[in-house]
């Protein structure tokens, strides 16, 4: 008999939508699970700029979508500000930009309600030494850098303390649909492979780019354009500002800090399925070329990584650019297609994950004749839970904070000890998540610093097994899929220092411990 | 530039990792008038074990007990490795000379006849190697028996963690127990490394003490297993001590680099060179080359500090790969640093790596490096040497993977013999 599970309402996707809507779901009174099929933002919420939109972006092709970032970016600062850093964003034009959009862009911003101030090129070069000497005109805006992980964790874990469950590594594979409603779901535990069912009053698709296939499983066709963008991770922070290109939108346009480096993007390139997610040399390459006219160090920083996101788009596939098709979410109501009890919420931006919960979750109380109000808006997103730790060079002021002598540093890159894992592993105990080294790295820094874990990864294994954690040879499989993974995404920057790196790790665990060598 | 100081030589040696290191020795003992010169990223890394060949040929994937009958497949299977290039002959004497060097100056190393070892490592993990060091020998042979063990660990060591060995180990060995401890006049540092360790236990005091601490721990078992801290100029004598002291045989696991069994290593070899005929200048490396030509060498050694100029008449490039800085990659191609030597190379950086990580082949980009001709003389165009009198050994030579085939050490000793030779083989010819 496959196990049973119940529930007001089953969110489908663990990303920044379905973790706020669990959240805001949660205050009302509304049981919810959420199931992901991965782990906690394992899709575009884990891989996206970390750009908190101050709306400046869409003043010229999305008005709406912009007052709606800036009103969004506004309430995040207040409820979270643990999460973001208030950078503030500079657009700059260069020689090559086109005049016409420099002077209206002012202009444009004014009239969606989105702040904006002009400065001189000498006060922006002040501001930011390494912008390009070539810069004609500078705008400043109220750009944000955030940590969607940091985000994501906080709204689930909070959701957790009001009621809410969450299941990871569960994929849902089937629905069954009579009388006009999804009877209930089949999940598959991807790693005991065991099937079971959920029984919910409403089912909500929030699964991202997949949200498509979900509602196939329903009979229901969404018409969904995959658009596939590439980052990279800089080995230092290379300016204060999140710097935007001051010209409609294309690629490598933008470049954001966080923490203590920068991320600079990024592509657009469509492509037909999910299956392989990950950036390919040539667009790296395209995206260095794009950065120096910007920041001209870009052109010879050292990269430590790359990745790639994929941006659910909806509709109108005949536009030649992905990025003029729109970026405001949509909130469906199956019931148009006959099936009442089950809603997609998707698209939009992490800027706006808030308000798209709370519209999803205001039609869910409608259908539940639930009558609270939204409260995801006033009350701080701060849960008891440990996660700051996802923060570049957060876990070293949290650590110095505390003050701990009996103490050792792990990872010496990002300054994480022993302590503060062990925190983290007790509380991830507690709340019953798995605590291998893959999700002490979702959780934590381990093993994004610039050595990808060359270090960290041996020491923090020893210390799993010192504490009991590990068992038999589980330790050796936690290494290889640690460094395997951390290899996906450094393959395509790998040259020059960072080559050097990789050559290191190789060495070592290869040439060394001969792990190749154990299945 | 003519106010520098210069030196003329007859060799100049640059790179002092594993193949640098070794030519110089093999230079020192045939009286070659030679400089040395090196710098970080290169012998700190030696892990103290010295690999000759350790994978099978036939099955991918697969160690091999019987490194020279692979290098005796190697000569028609894989013609182009710089092995292919060496004779058995050469091979075994470079082998034999190093470690009697070493021996001479108290570094003993030991292993079958011709046979690979198998070692255990901090993973509980077995290796295959050719020549380890004589603290290591019953690491081999209490695998073989199995007869109880206590392993070591101490508070405050990362690098090393015994319940980790033996969680991985216990499937093949039961009698395994684990206990840690705190290194004597410790307690007031939150992290210790294995050569501070190593260092301390030199002392007589020192050495005492952690006969105390440990003592308790054993309950009569056959034998005892440590990260490699025994000592760092005395080894031998420390483990004859432990040995004696807590009637236990006592092995040494070889730890990640940096370790002390390459500390020995390097120590040793410096010992060895010291008042031969090797001018060490270790800190220095080759920052400009400033002739090079059939009649000889110029180049520049260091920058800022102490700058000086060597002519030599021939040049040996053991720079390494990219972690050594011998090769470099930007984003479109590899080039050599110094010389500016032709690289056989994937043709585009697509085809550096592929996209399992852990895949037996291996990556492209570690077969990539220079090209040389039967007596390891660079080669461009055509297959003739660039100069007349520049050789190569080492991690850089082209059309081998050291890291997958674990032949590391086994490379460099044998390339920078060979090297050697044909450097004197040359002079010989000019003469
Ligand atoms: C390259 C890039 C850069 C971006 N930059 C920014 C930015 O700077 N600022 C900003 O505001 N926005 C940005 N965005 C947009 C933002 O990332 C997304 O809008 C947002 O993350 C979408 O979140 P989501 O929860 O709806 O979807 P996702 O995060 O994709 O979550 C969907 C989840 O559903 C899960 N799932 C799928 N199928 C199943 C199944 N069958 N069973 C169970 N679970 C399933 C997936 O594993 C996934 O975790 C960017 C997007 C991209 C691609
Ligand atoms: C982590 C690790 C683990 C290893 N484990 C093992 C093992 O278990 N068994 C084994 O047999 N081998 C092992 N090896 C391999 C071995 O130690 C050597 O790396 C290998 O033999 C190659 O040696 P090499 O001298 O050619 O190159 P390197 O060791 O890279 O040395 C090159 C040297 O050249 C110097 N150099 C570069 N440019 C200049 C310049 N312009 N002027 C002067 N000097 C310069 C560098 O500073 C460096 O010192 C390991 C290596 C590493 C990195």
């Amino acid at each position: 008999m496959p196990k049973k599970f119940k529930t007001d309402v089953l969110i489908i996707g663990g990303g920044v939508t379905g973790t706020g809507l669990a959240r805001d779901l949660a205050f009302r009174g509304i049981s919810s699970i959420v199931i992901e099929k991965d782990t906690i933002n394992a899709g575009a919420s884990g891989r996206n700029h970390g750009l908190l939109h101050s709306g400046a972006r869409y003043v010229s092709s999305d008005p709406v979508s912009a007052l709606e970032c800036k009103k969004e970016g506004d309430i995040l600062k207040k409820i979270a500000p643990h999460c973001i850093e208030e950078t503030g964003g500079l657009y700059v034009a260069t020689q090559d930009d086109k005049q016409e959009y420099i002077s209206l862009f002012p202009k444009l911003c004014k009239k969606a309600g989105i702040p904006c101030e002009k400065l001189t090129v000498k006060e922006a070069l002040e501001l930011e030494p390494e912008l390009s000497k070539e810069i004609v005109a500078v705008f400043r805006v109220e750009d944000a850098s955030v940590d969607p992980f940091h985000i994501s964790l906080e709204n689930i874990n909070q959701a957790i303390e009001h009621g809410a469950r969450y299941f990871n590594h569960c994929k849902v594979i089937k629905f069954y649909t009579a009388s006009h409603a999804i009877q209930k779901v089949i999940a598959k535990d991807l790693v005991n492979r065991r099937i079971f069912e959920i029984k919910a009053d409403i089912i909500v698709n929030a699964a991202g780019a997949w949200s498509g296939e979900i509602a196939k499983l329903a009979g229901i066709h969404v018409d969904m354009i995959y658009s596939k963008g590439s980052l990279l991770i800089t080995h230092n922070r290379i300016t204060n500002h999140v710097i935007n290109r001051l010209r409609t939108p294309t690629d490598g346009d933008i470049l954001v800090p966080g923490r203590t480096v920068s991320i600079f993007g990024t592509t657009s390139n469509r492509i037909e399925s999910l299956d392989v997610i990950r950036p390919s040399i040539k667009e790296t390459d395209q995206l260095i070329k794009e950065a120096k006219a910007l920041v001209p160090q870009l052109e010879n920083a050292r990269y430590i990584r790359s990745y790639a996101g994929v941006r659910p788009l909806l509709g109108n596939s005949d536009s030649d650019d992905d990025r003029s098709v729109s970026r405001g979410f949509s909130l469906m109501d199956h019931t148009t297609d006959n099936i009442h009890n089950f809603i997609t919420i998707t698209g939009g931006k992490m800027t706006t994950f808030r308000l798209m919960a709370q519209k999803a979750a205001d039609l869910v109380s409608k259908k539940l004749k639930n009558t609270t109000p939204c409260q995801t808006a006033v009350i701080p997103l701060k849960s008891e839970a440990p996660s700051q730790m996802t923060e570049a060079g957060m876990s070293f002021r949290v650590w110095a904070k505390k003050g701990k002598k009996d103490n050792i540093t792990m990872c010496e890159c990002e300054m994480i000890s022993k302590n503060q894992f062990k925190e983290l592993i007790s509380w991830l105990k507690k709340n019953k998540k798995g605590s291998d080294l893959n999700a002490l790295r979702i959780h934590s820094r381990l093993g994004k610093g610039a050595c990808q874990g060359t270090f960290c990864s041996q020491r923090v294994t020893g210390f799993m097994y010192d504490e009991n954690y590990f068992k038999d040879d589980e330790g050796i499989y936690n290494i290889k899929d640690l460094l395997h993974e951390r290899f996906i995404g450094q393959r395509s920057v790998l040259w020059d220092g960072q080559l050097s790196q990789a050559e290191l790790c190789e060495a070592l665990y290869c040439g060394f411990y001969g792990l190749e060598l154990e299945k | 530039m003519e106010s520098l100081p210069k030196i003329e030589t007859d060799l100049l040696i640059i790179g002092s990792g594993m193949a640098g290191m070794s030519a110089a020795l093999f230079a020192a003992n045939r009286k070659i008038n030679t400089v040395l010169s090196g710098g970080a990223g290169g012998f700190e890394y030696s892990s103290g074990l010295l690999d000759l060949w350790g994978m099978s040929l036939t099955q991918k994937g697969k160690m091999s007990k019987k490194p020279w009958d692979m290098l005796e497949k190697i000569h028609y299977q894989t013609p182009d490795h710089p092995y292919a290039k060496l004779k058995e002959e050469w091979l075994k004497k470079a082998f034999f000379e190093l470690t009697t060097s070493l021996k001479s100056h108290g570094l003993i190393y030991t292993g079958y006849n011709a046979l690979n070892v198998l070692v255990m490592t901090p993973f509980g993990t077995l290796r295959p190697t050719y020549r380890l060091p004589q603290t290591m020998w019953s690491n081999v042979e209490a695998f073989k028996k199995k007869e109880p063990c206590l392993i070591l660990d101490f508070k405050g060591l990362r690098e090393f963690s015994a319940v980790f060995f033996k969680e991985v180990m216990k499937k093949d060995w039961h009698d395994l127990r684990t206990q840690c401890i705190e290194f004597p006049d410790t307690h007031l540092r939150s992290e210790i490394f294995t050569p501070f360790i190593a260092r301390s236990l030199e002392i007589e005091q020192v050495q005492e003490k952690f006969l105390k601490q440990v003592k308790p721990h054993l309950r009569g078992e056959s034998y005892l297993g440590l990260p490699a801290i025994l000592g760092i100029h005395s080894s031998e004598k420390i483990l004859n001590t432990l040995e004696k002291e807590l009637d236990v045989t006592v092995f040494e696991i070889p730890t990640s680099p940096i370790s002390v069994p390459g500390i020995r290593l390097k120590e040793t070899m410096m010992n060895v060179l010291g008042g031969s005929s090797v001018t060490l200048q270790t800190n220095q490396r080759v920052t400009k080359v400033l002739k090079a030509s059939e009649k000889g060498f110029e180049c520049q050694l260091g920058l800022n500090i102490n700058p000086v100029i060597v002519r030599s008449k021939a040049v040996l490039l053991a720079t390494g790969r990219f972690l050594g800085k011998g090769l470099y990659a930007d984003q479109k191609k590899i080039t050599e640093s110094l010389f500016n030597l032709p690289v056989y190379q994937p043709k585009t950086r697509r085809q550096w790596y592929n996209h399992d990580y852990f895949n037996p082949e291996g990556h492209k980009i570690h077969q990539a490096g220079i090209e040389t001709d039967m007596l390891l003389r660079p080669v461009g165009k055509k297959r003739v040497p660039v100069y007349d009198n520049m050789f190569a050994a080492g991690s850089i030579l082209a059309h081998q993977d050291w890291i997958r085939s674990k032949c590391g050490a086994g490379l460099s000793i044998g390339t920078s013999f060979h090297a050697i030779q044909s450097y004197l083989q040359i002079q010989q010819r000019a003469c």
